[in-house]
């Protein structure tokens, strides 16, 4: 269960881009770049998934890891979500159920 | 030996700042995190990294040694190539010298990264097993990827026989 903080939405405001993490064949994970929009109202991310993807062997297990890189850190800063791929009249959308806040971000 | 790779993908492997490193949970969900390469041998396609001794990825590699490795533009000012280069392979964790194996390898970390020399000592007061490090290796299996980042075309795909 994620408690949708304001500090969060802003986290998620100043994420740039998303790699979306899945089993795919063999037990090979897959990680993709993706562009993400996120609904506030419904609190799932609507993707856009590159053409010829690999196959999704499990679509109840996946993460999706938000990133922006950060100059003063010369690094990028990420933020790990947990949950499930849906796909709905041809979009596919990720719905979080775990969030993993990094120490950095604890106040 | 593995055989020649198209250049681009020698090009996102190299020219690339962070990528991003999928390993396995032991709740069995993939979960990608952003690490420095430290070395690829072109020969070999093997790519090495490091990790502090007590982080959760060496458990998820032992665990699972399927991993893969997803470059991409990571928005640095860098001048990144736009490729996306995924590859999967077989990973293992090599702690034998925690002390100062990884250090081989840092040469290819502190090239990406130019700050990390210098954050070194601080980094090691901040964290104090940070300098403590297991090496991971990962030997290709496939390289998937988008030239360009032209995500709209089918992927370039080169399987790795051994």
């Amino acid at each position: 269960m994620i408690t949708w903080t304001d500090e969060l939405r802003e986290l998620i405001a100043s994420s740039s881009r998303a790699v979306l993490s899945y089993s795919g064949e063999g037990g090979f994970p897959v990680g993709l770049p993706l562009s993400f929009s996120f609904d506030a109202q419904l609190q799932r991310f609507a993707l856009t998934l590159p053409a010829g993807y690999p196959t999704i062997v499990d679509a109840q297990r996946v993460s999706m890891t938000l990133l922006r890189y950060d100059t003063r850190l010369a690094n990028e800063r990420y933020l790990p979500f947990y949950g499930q791929l849906v796909e709905e009249g041809g979009t596919w959308f990720f719905i979080p159920s775990r969030v993993v806040m990094p120490r950095w971000q604890r106040r | 030996m593995i055989s020649l790779l198209p250049d681009w993908m020698y090009h996102a492997i190299e020219e690339s700042f962070t990528c991003q490193f999928v390993s396995v949970t032991a709740r069995d969900v993939p979960v990608a995190l952003p690490v420095f390469v430290h070395h690829f041998n072109p020969e070999t396609g093997t790519l090495f990294f490091s990790s502090p001794s007590t982080a959760k990825r060496l458990g998820n590699v032992r665990r699972h040694p399927q991993v893969a490795v997803l470059f991409s533009q990571a928005g640095s000012p860098a001048g990144e190539p736009a490729h996306v280069l995924l590859v999967q392979g077989l990973a293992a964790v090599d702690d034998t010298d925690l002390e100062n194996g990884w250090k081989r390898y840092f040469a290819g970390w502190a090239r990406r990264q130019p700050s990390a020399r210098a954050n070194l000592p601080e980094m090691s007061k901040m964290m104090p097993g940070y300098v403590r490090r297991a090496i991971i290796r990962v030997e290709p299996a496939r390289f998937l990827g988008w030239p360009d980042g032209l995500l709209g075309r089918s992927p370039e795909i080169v399987e790795v026989g051994r």
